[in-house]
């Protein structure tokens, strides 16, 4: 159970607090209702080069770090398709300096050129470092592609290409910070030794006459049910095949996403998961096998991928898989497998509560999804998944006309 | 009243304040052996590691110890691999097992509650592991298929010739694993390495989380009752190695877009009078997002997603290795800039606002450090198998606190000679 007080400043900001008595830090963790589903298709991985630039100086603080760490503080961030999330973590004692810096940057970034010169080389790096320089680097690129159509889901956080980063220009970094980045589009989260009224004054003070901005209002296109098994075929010069499946899940916050979850633990999480067990130990098709899903907001991904062992057939792997899929959706789950999954969740969620940092951050998240006293729910939605449902939530998922396959293959 | 935005508000200097390490309970099992633990945090969680003197440093043949730490939970006499996953992933533990340079650490992550039922497989893992043929044949494929996927990365190949330089590949801190190692591996120099080496009457058992008296009475129901008798295998001894080979340029990639650049020298251990000062000086060069290295080479030229430097002890010495990947055609430029920085740390002394803030930042991260019960753990764990006390704990916070920016140029005089490093550039 996670406790927290909330309120919304006159500009919209809204602002939570969570306190722990026992921790000599400070948390700071601001969300910003922004991720690369808002980008436009000519202008991929803005949001995340974006990230980037928010560290290159603000209006009134030439640099961000430097501050931070003279105050014995740490930070970092990280964008996903759905959000760019900010935190920092700082002893107690020198907690304004937090509010002095994140304020400074809502209220507007100095928009340095030597800055998206430098950041632009620095996620150019980072592109080739992750995405080009790596086997099977590109396979979430040629992924999201054959599952999204419509949806910008269709492209990863990183951008679709170099190009696009490297052509970046100043006036779109403007653009951008002017249409997501003020108090009506971010939640903050301060947890720490603190107290509401403590937290109330810092944030009026530091926050409290930025303004508003304006509402952004998120339009992106759904994708459209899928009605057809989509198949791609790539080669390239990596050491073994690998296989890469895809099928789309409902939306969070919806029961389905919740058996989705546990589906994911009980088919390939672990060595003694029904994947693992089968396809690696058994039928020894692969070397290593995982199935997860993509955890975004708007309706995701269940994914199966692994690599084909060396002789064996990636037909035959696909099969196999398919095999498996099947048994699931004919025979359901039995009820030590179930409580294995919700068991494996019940420890997630404990260790996941451990860090100062990890709770501020999911207050935040789910307030931003509508309300922070979700997060207290979401056992409840797990312990009530029952194995017909789950069964059901298989059927619903595992349809071959919801099947995107993608065959990668070792160049001959 | 206007906001002034520009005045950072006024702070507390982290070197000002206490740093206090958490205590920690020693006790001895019924059976004699040392159980290490502490209560601390509020989630009903727990942390338990046994650690083995069974790291590279004692395998007898390249390999092994990665394929022991691999197939410990394979099998045993009474249960086969699946159930003995299964019974752990039940109850949503964790059980890893880690082969490192001089230990190999088993560790068990889970909820307090499900302790008792945990315990008696970690057991059987630690006192009947039997390695099946079966399942080493697979580990076998499995591992050589990894090695293969790892070797078309430029900064893997990178990170085994900078230790294998520094080292040699006959040393145990310098070999790295290779396919025909993997290949020759046989269930015999399994059975010889965990026979030898994970023996519970050498181990060290580490616990934190929420626990208290139930908890330790149930490590001792399960771990107290063995009669356990040393192997009486002999810790190997290797000699320190002269460096030969001061450059490396490899090609592994003829169409990568970028480079893997890896700098290093060996270091001393943790025992050493400089290690602690140096923790200090490796922070301010390369430790750090604010380091001089990130400042010049990511901040300012743009080369790289990131550059670092880390010191690695070891028990029997150690490096310290700078490390980064930047694009293939600035490689050159950035091994040059990696120089210059070396060279002005010889040669000028860092200024006062630097130093402080490099000190601020290093022990307000330790402020946060010792806050949960894991990192609290690991700081005793490093501790204790090191032979330290508290007291050298405090000493470190001390020297963390008082080093100056002289003594800081006259650690880079004796330590920061380009000469001392040797340097790898894979493309």
């Amino acid at each position: 159970m996670l406790q927290f007080e909330r309120f919304t400043l006159n500009n919209g900001l809204r602002v939570l607090v969570h306190i722990d008595k026992a921790t000599p830090m400070v948390a700071m963790n601001i969300l910003y209702d922004v991720g690369a589903r808002d980008e436009e298709a000519n202008r991929t991985g803005f949001a995340h080069l974006f990230e980037h630039l928010m560290f290159g100086g603000s209006m009134n603080i030439p640099v961000y770090d430097e501050p931070l760490q003279m105050a014995g503080g740490e930070n970092n961030a990280y964008t996903t398709n759905d959000i760019t999330n900010y935190h920092l973590q700082i002893p107690l004692k020198n907690i304004e300096t937090a509010f002095w810096l994140e304020s400074d940057r809502m209220l507007s970034l100095a928009f340095s050129e030597k800055s998206l010169d430098v950041q632009r080389k620095v996620v150019c790096e980072e592109f080739k470092e992750h995405y080009l320089n790596k086997p099977y680097g590109d396979a979430w690129h040629l992924m999201r592609k054959i599952a999204y159509k419509q949806h910008p889901y269709q492209w990863p956080t990183i951008g679709m290409n170099l190009e696009q980063i490297e052509t970046a220009q100043l006036d779109d970094v403007k653009a951008f910070f002017y249409k997501h980045y003020n108090p009506l589009n971010a939640v903050m989260c301060v947890a720490g030794n603190i107290t509401v009224k403590q937290v109330k004054e810092l944030s009026e003070r530091w926050f409290g006459n930025i303004p508003s901005g304006d509402k952004y209002v998120r339009n992106v296109a759904a994708e459209p049910a899928q009605q057809e098994a989509r198949t791609q075929t790539v080669h390239a010069d990596v050491p073994l095949d690998a296989l890469y499946k895809a099928w789309h899940i409902g939306p969070r916050l919806t029961p389905p996403y919740y058996a989705t979850d546990l589906i994911t633990e009980i088919m390939g999480s672990g060595f003694a998961s029904r994947l693992y067990q089968r396809l690696v130990k058994e039928e020894q098709l692969f070397s290593n096998i995982n199935c997860y899903h993509t955890g975004s907001l708007d309706p995701g991904l269940v994914v199966i991928e692994g690599k084909i062992r060396e002789g064996k057939s990636i037909e035959a792997a696909n099969e196999a898989v398919e095999a498996e899929l099947a048994k699931l959706v004919a025979g359901g789950v039995t009820d030590d497998e179930l409580q294995k999954a919700k068991n494996k969740i019940e420890a997630m969620i404990a260790f996941e509560d451990m860090t100062l940092l990890s709770r501020a951050n999911n207050l935040a998240f789910y307030e931003l999804m509508g309300d922070a006293a979700m997060i207290n729910k979401e056992w409840d939605h797990y312990q009530s998944v029952t194995k017909d449902f789950l069964r059901e939530t298989a059927q619903q998922i595992f349809r071959t006309e919801n099947s995107n396959t993608l065959f990668y293959k070792k160049k001959t | 009243m206007v906001l002034d935005r520009k005045t950072p508000p006024a702070i507390h200097d982290a070197i000002e304040f206490d740093y206090v390490l958490p205590p920690i309970n020693t006790v001895k099992l019924d059976n004699g052996l040392p159980l290490y633990w502490l209560n601390a945090g509020v989630q009903d969680v727990v942390e338990i590691d046994w650690v083995f003197r069974a790291g590279l440093w004692h395998e007898q043949k390249p390999s092994v110890a990665h394929a022991t730490a691999g197939l410990l939970k394979n099998g045993t006499s009474k249960y086969t691999a699946e159930q003995i996953h299964e019974s752990l992933e039940f109850y949503g533990a964790q059980l890893k097992v880690n082969a490192g340079n001089d230990f190999s650490t088993v560790t068990l992550y889970a909820l307090t509650k499900h302790l008792p039922s945990l315990l008696p497989m970690v057991y059987e893992i630690l006192t009947d592991a039997i390695f099946p043929e079966h399942e080493i044949e697979i580990h076998k494929r499995n591992a050589i298929q990894r090695l293969l996927v790892n070797l078309r990365q430029c900064e893997f190949v990178a990170n085994q010739k900078i230790d294998a330089m520094l080292f040699s590949e006959t040393h145990p801190y310098g070999r790295f694993s290779k396919k025909e190692n993997i290949e020759a591996l046989e269930r015999e120099d399994l059975i010889t390495f965990y026979k030898n080496w994970y023996s519970l009457a050498t181990a060290k058992i580490f616990m934190a989380g929420r626990v208290g008296d139930k908890e330790v009475k149930c490590v001792n129901d399960f771990f107290g009752k063995i009669k356990a008798t040393p192997s009486g295998a002999q810790e190997p001894n290797f000699i320190p190695h002269e460096v030969i080979e001061k450059t490396a340029q490899i090609v592994n990639d003829p169409n990568g877009v970028q480079g893997a650049i890896r700098i290093g020298r060996q270091f001393h251990n943790r025992h050493h009078p400089d290690y602690a000062p140096m923790v200090v000086l490796n922070t301010l060069f390369g430790g750090y997002f604010g380091s001089r290295l990130m400042s010049n080479i990511r901040e300012d030229k743009g080369y790289t997603y990131g550059i670092y430097s880390s010191i690695t002890p070891d028990m029997h010495g150690g490096s310290l290795i700078i490390h980064t990947e930047t694009g293939r055609d600035v490689t050159e430029k950035a091994v040059k800039e990696i120089y210059k920085e070396l060279d002005l740390l010889r040669n000028k002394v860092a200024s006062e606002d630097e130093l402080l803030l490099v000190k601020n930042y290093l022990l307000g991260g330790l402020l946060g450090d010792l806050d949960g019960p894991f990192s609290i753990l690991q700081r005793w764990r490093t501790l204790i198998l090191n032979g330290f006390t508290k007291e050298h704990f405090n000493n470190n916070i001390r020297i963390y606190k008082t080093v100056t920016a002289e003594e800081l140029r006259e650690l880079a005089q004796r330590y920061f000679k380009q000469d001392d490093f040797c340097e790898v550039v894979v493309v």
